[in-house]
């Protein structure tokens, strides 16, 4: 399959996959806007989206023709670092940016319907273009090797996203607080990171990341080092959603448009992770002496936190898009409580956790956006009954909720067991009893949806049976089926996230 | 099918004496089966002589105990009348404690608040 | 084809085609299936090979064994089969998709399960057995039996959980998963030993563990209860045969197991709820063997087994013909229906008497091995109670159910006889019960034909036989002096029976809820929940508010973020989200600074 695809594109576009990647999305989000109608900038955007798709199979590829992993360096404009800005793929790069870019595919064809339905015709165009900003600032994030670089591919993104938020006041009114809000907290994290940046820039004189990590050796005890480690860590901490700081998130989720929960939820705080991790192992590394114990006390206690806090909260949640949103929360403590144990098992679990929760909560929040579409409300009451009225859109919910649960031939299984794995290989065995803890809480909270959807009456008894449309149909089940591949051979992901660990750890980027 | 709906303080329906005679005794309420099977119940000397009859077997029972020496891998089974003595005295003891637990443990029909527990797959709700 | 046939698990197949089955309209198609497929299952089982891993299939790295006979599973699954195919004519007289496809799937778990050669595929079809019975009790369709399944399902599932656990104990100790002679556990120190134990525990029904059997089966459907009562609990006797056998642990549990399901049975009003405990009764007596663990006491655990899903199957069905026509199966409700119903009663007795283990019927060749095995070991306190156990079995199973239901104290109900599929089930049922105990005047019939099935042969044993290191005899039940002593333990029970019923010592009959220790849960538990749920509605706001007011704006923030209406979205929590993130900041600092 990625031979096949590698092999249709030619070598003069191929050598270029960093840039157009990016390049491509660059030049149509402004065309885009400029479409008459949101159909065309609808269209525009699938082929964006889908050309970088390509662009990172291909890389993929090229990264995994050599054992053990390439590093592909690409310098922007011919403009060799440090002067220039350097785009440097290797194997985590290119697991994230193919998640990145699948996702949005599949976020792209699936939106239409729920975009018709969400918002106004006029606004349309401009939401495509501001969505193709979004996404090429995503990939932007998961390619540069410039630190600096990798600060403005954050903005864009991130104010693309505040805009993408803010549109779902056509539907909920209290979308525009809540992407006010994202957008004060957002702009707070980017500014940690920048002011973080900077310090590292004054110590080292240099913003290429491997440059960086080089000099960094030599000034392990500058306090401004320390300063932009503090600084670096949580501003990406808060992008990520990291435990207290996720507060902007469910509420950004629950009221923006079911399309961009959706494509927010499976990409932009995984990015933030990734870029968290880049700086954890790349840029810094497990030799810096301070950096084992903020894994110890500050990443591992927020990630146990945010696993057992915000599984209790969406227990609680009377909105299931909340309940979703304060799981991703929960999950995200999953991913860190991975990449605190510091092992190569562990940052690879969390790792192979990040790909499958994109797949997952992809999954479940395709399919409330149909429910969306077709039934208006979320809330626990409005999900009775689903399970007979829409039984294709549920059972692919359902399939995905198991695999949030972790139940035994899902892909949440396999990366909970991964996690378990590496929890046990390093001793901390109670880390097994609280991911045991939470899965249960995931059983409760996840149990109460579909216990309404296949067991309950509906409350309206008028309600019709109604599918979710074919477009959001497929895209669902694609990644609903993606979500039992995993479970059942879960080699490929597994061997990604493998690869992208030991590239951590062995240096690759160094 | 007849239902008497009183009862008396046991739970029990209370039959009303005509209703009894009747369908004890009409012809055509027994399933023609029944009465070459279960004809005899209907004598109202059967109880006395199906307690006379189990009597004399259970004392046979235990002369034969008492002329036969049985080997047991457990010696003191090989009492007379061991087994026999257990059976009778374990029974009464399982149905006499069940007036003190029933005291103890009984409580309304509609205690855990699911009082109709008939499936719908009977005739009736059908 | 015939080596196709032989190689793929039965199971399987009676769990497709019990898919397949939930999606026919057509009633009489479907049912034909139903009925069909376990008979070419016994066919399938018949060819197959014994002591190979017939099919290997491989799912993330680990090799799955689905079909691996030996003379151990057997005889489990040949007794699956047959209750499978019983229960299917059982069913003849609805017209329930759902039902009838899930029963065959559920039954289809259970054989696949037992003919699992290794634990991953157990832990599969272990879970497959919980949610396909569910069904069973949710198509009774009152709000206590969907209450009550839910229940169920939350039990079943947490056995799962369990085993899955110890599992990957297992796998981590071991790096295999497969269940032969290594896979079978020698203390409880191995690895995973402890959770497997539990998982195994909870769907044998052990003490205390028990009350989801009695809670989910008599709000069943009738033929749901039925089905219910021939799997579970027998795939759970045949699992710990394979991997805990001489456990003395379990000489004691399957020894109390037997006695205290006598005194609730006895106050008990609900039939079907008699018979839950009478079941648990009876997995005594198998557990008991387990744990004795000599090649008799194995062959006396499947040989129970294998009588005990006929009989109690046949119990059920009565009871379920009944409750079919009558509208309920409350002893109080009940009496005088042999004038109504003669075949059922007939039926009825034959399944009492079988229970009871009058000779001549299958209790009597069956249980009296483990009695036996329990004697020869020199157990004498279990004996006793296993003694005491089998004139309570008479008490509740061999006299209060036929008694109260069709003799006693007249109702005055008189209804149409069970439907003519009910009879034929029964009277399959009953003419095995005598066939398999009657004496071999001819070899290889009577109770030959039981015996020449069992683990422990001279010929084939299995891997458990030989792990006590006790020499395989056969059995012979028909002597003199067995014949003896076990008529005289009934026949004084029953003059027992017929006195104090004379005297009025006998406690009537009453309407009414049997405490057990569900209450724990279903009270004191739901109680607590149910507490919590409102200190989280009303205390909880009210308390951080409190708190609010004493630490200011800081807490108002925490009480918006915690409480669960998201009051979040009236805005405002930048600052507090800036606040954490200074905090946070400041923490960081402070580490990193230490940690220099």
């Amino acid at each position: 399959m990625i031979e096949f695809i590698t092999s249709l594109v030619p070598a003069d576009i191929a050598a270029h996959a960093p840039a157009l990647l990016i390049g491509v999305p660059l030049i149509l989000a402004p065309l885009a806007a400029m479409m008459p109608n949101g159909r065309l900038a609808w269209l525009i955007s699938i082929f964006a989206t889908g050309f970088s798709l390509v662009m990172a199979i291909v890389m993929l590829a090229q990264v995994r023709s050599v054992e053990g992993g390439a590093v592909i360096s690409y310098a922007m404009g011919g403009w060799l670092p440090d002067a220039g800005i350097e785009f440097r793929i290797d194997a985590l790069n290119s697991m994230i940016l193919l998640l990145v870019t699948t996702i949005g595919f599949l976020a792209t064809i699936f939106g239409w319907p729920s975009i018709k339905a969400e918002i106004r015709e006029a606004k349309r165009a401009m939401f495509m273009s501001a969505y193709l900003v979004c996404f090429l600032g995503l990939c932007g994030v998961a390619a540069t090797g410039d630190a600096f670089n990798l600060f403005v591919f954050l903005e864009i993104s991130s104010i693309s996203t505040y805009v993408l938020v803010a549109l779902g006041a056509t539907r909920d009114r209290r979308a525009l607080p809540a992407s006010a809000n994202y957008l004060m907290m957002g702009t707070i994290g980017a500014s940690f990171f920048v002011v973080g940046v900077g310090f590292l820039y004054a110590a080292t004189g240099t913003l290429n990341m491997a440059e960086l990590a080089e000099r960094l050796q030599d000034a392990q005890n500058n306090k401004a080092v320390l300063a932009g480690y503090a600084f670096i860590l949580v501003g990406l901490g808060l992008k990520a959603a990291m435990f207290p700081l996720h507060q902007w998130l469910p509420n950004a989720y629950a009221y923006s448009p079911s399309f961009v929960t959706m494509f927010l939820a499976a990409t932009a705080t995984k990015v933030a992770l990734y870029a968290l991790v880049r700086f954890l192992f790349t840029v810094f590394g497990l030799e810096f002496s301070f950096e084992g114990s903020t894994l110890v006390w500050i990443l591992m206690p927020m990630g146990i936190a945010a696993m057992v806090a915000c599984s209790f909260q969406a227990v609680f949640q009377t909105d299931v898009r909340r309940t979703l949103a304060y799981s991703s929360v929960a999950q995200v403590g999953y991913m860190l409580l991975g990449i605190s144990i510091g092992t190569a098992a562990g940052v690879s679990a969390g790792l192979f956790h990040l790909v499958n929760h994109a797949v997952i909560k992809g999954a479940l929040f395709m399919a409330l956006a149909g429910v969306v579409l077709t039934y208006k409300g979320t809330t626990l009451n409005d999900f009775r009954g689903l399970g007979r009225s829409a039984p294709w859109t549920m059972t692919a919910f359902a399939i995905a909720a198991v695999s949030l649960i972790g139940v035994p031939l899902t892909a949440g299984f396999q990366s909970k067991v991964a996690l378990g794995t590496a929890l046990f290989e390093n001793g901390w065995w109670w880390g097994v009893a609280v991911v045991m803890f939470s899965s249960l809480l995931a059983v409760i909270y996840m149990g109460r949806i579909l216990e309404a959807v296949f067991f309950r009456a509906p409350i309206n008894p008028n309600k019709k049976r109604k599918e979710a449309p074919l477009l959001i149909l497929i895209p669902l089940w694609i990644l609903a089926l993606a979500n039992i591949w995993i479970g059942v051979q879960g080699g490929f992901v597994a061997g990604l996230a493998d690869d992208a660990a030991a590239s951590l750890f062995i240096g690759g980027a160094r | 099918m007849t239902t008497p709906t009183e009862r008396d303080a046991n739970g029990r329906f209370i039959k009303n004496e005509a209703d009894s005679t009747e369908i004890n005794h009409g012809a055509d309420d027994m399933h023609p089966v029944s009465k070459i099977l279960f004809g005899w119940v209907e004598n109202k000397r059967t109880p006395l002589a199906l307690l006379v009859l189990v009597i004399v077997v259970c004392v046979g029972l235990f002369a034969v105990d008492v002329f036969h020496h049985r080997h047991e891998y457990l010696h003191f089974a090989e009492a007379t009348g061991f087994y026999a003595l257990w059976g009778f005295g374990a029974f009464a003891l399982a149905v006499l404690s069940g007036w003190p637990l029933g005291k103890l443990l009984r409580r309304s029909e509609d205690y855990y608040g699911e009082a109709d527990t008939v499936p719908n797959d009977v005739e009736d709700k059908q | 084809m015939t080596s196709l046939l032989s190689q793929i698990n039965p199971g399987l197949l009676l769990i497709v085609v019990g898919f397949i089955g939930c999606l026919v309209p057509v009633q009489r198609v479907r049912q034909a299936m139903m009925v069909a497929t376990p008979v070419i299952g016994v066919i399938m089982l018949a060819l197959a090979d014994r002591g190979t891993s017939l099919a290997v299939a491989n799912v993330m790295g680990i090799d799955l064994i689905l079909y691996k006979v030996d003379s151990l599973n057997f005889i489990f699954g040949l007794a699956f089969l047959i209750a499978s195919f019983l229960n299917a004519i059982y069913a003849l007289h609805t017209d329930d998709r759902l039902q009838d496809g899930m029963a065959l799937a559920y039954a289809g778990a259970a054989v696949a399960a037992t003919f699992a050669g290794d634990l991953m595929t157990l832990f599969i079809f272990w879970e497959i057995t919980a949610v396909s019975s569910v069904f069973l009790i949710l198509r009774a369709g009152t709000k206590a039996a969907y209450q009550a399944s839910m229940r169920y399902l939350g039990i079943q599932v947490l056995s799962g959980v369990l085993l899955l656990d110890g599992l990957a104990y297992v796998y981590k100790a071991n790096g295999t998963l497969t269940l032969d002679t290594l896979g079978s556990f020698t203390s409880f120190d191995d690895p995973g030993a402890k959770f497997i134990f539990a998982a195994f525990a909870i769907k044998a029904a052990f003490p205390f563990l028990h009350n989801w059997l009695q809670d989910a089966y008599p709000k069943a459907t009738v033929v749901g209860a039925v089905v219910l009562s021939a799997f579970t609990t027998k795939l759970a006797v045949y699992a710990f045969a394979r991997m805990f056998p001489g456990f003395e642990i379990l000489i004691w549990i399957g020894a109390f197991m037997t006695v205290f399901p006598v005194f609730f049975a006895v106050i008990e009003n609900d039939l079907r709820k008699v018979l839950s405990y009478s079941l648990n009764n009876q997995l005594g007596f198998m557990i008991c063997a387990i744990g004795i663990g000599t090649p008799l006491a194995i062959n006396g655990a499947a040989a129970h087994a294998f009588a005990h899903i006929i009989y109690k199957g046949l119990l059920f069905m009565s009871v379920g013909a009944v409750l079919y026509r009558v509208g309920t199966a409350k002893a109080s409700e009940l009496g005088g229906l042999y004038k109504s119903m003669p075949w059922t009663t007939l039926f009825c007795i034959i399944g009492a008497v079988s229970i009871s283990a009058f000779p001549l019927f299958s209790g009597f060749v069956a249980k009296s091995m483990t009695m036996s095995a329990v004697a020869t070991e020199g157990y004498v306190i279990v004996w006793a109670m296993l003694l005491f156990a089998s004139a309570g079995v008479l008490e509740h199973s061999g006299i209060k159910i036929p008694y109260f239901t069709f003799f006693g104290h007249d109702s005055g109900k008189r209804v149409k006889e069970a439907p003519f599929n009910m009879l034929l089930a029964m009277g399959i049922a009953s003419f095995i019960c005598i066939a398999i105990a009657l004496p071999a005047f001819v070899p290889g019939f009577g109770y030959n034909w039981l015996y020449d099935m069992l683990p422990c042969t001279a010929t084939a044993p299995a891997d458990v036989c030989l792990a006590s290191g006790k020499e395989i005899k056969v059995y012979e039940p028909y002597t003199f002096d067995h014949i003896l002593t076990q008529m005289q333990l009934l026949m004084l029970a029953v003059l027992a029976f017929m006195l104090l019923k004379r005297f009025g010592l006998y406690p009537p009959e009453r309407p009414g809820t049997i405490l057990d220790t569900d209450w724990l849960y279903r009270k004191p538990g739901y109680g607590l929940a149910k507490w919590c749920g409102t200190v989280w509605g009303k205390v909880g706001p009210t308390m951080t508010g409190v708190a609010g007011g004493i630490s200011g704006k800081a807490f108002d923030r925490l009480e918006g973020v915690f409480s669960p209406q998201g009051r979040l979205a009236r805005g405002g929590l930048t600052s507090s989200m800036a606040m954490w993130s200074a905090v946070l900041l400041g923490v960081v600092m402070l580490v990193v600074l230490i940690a220099r």
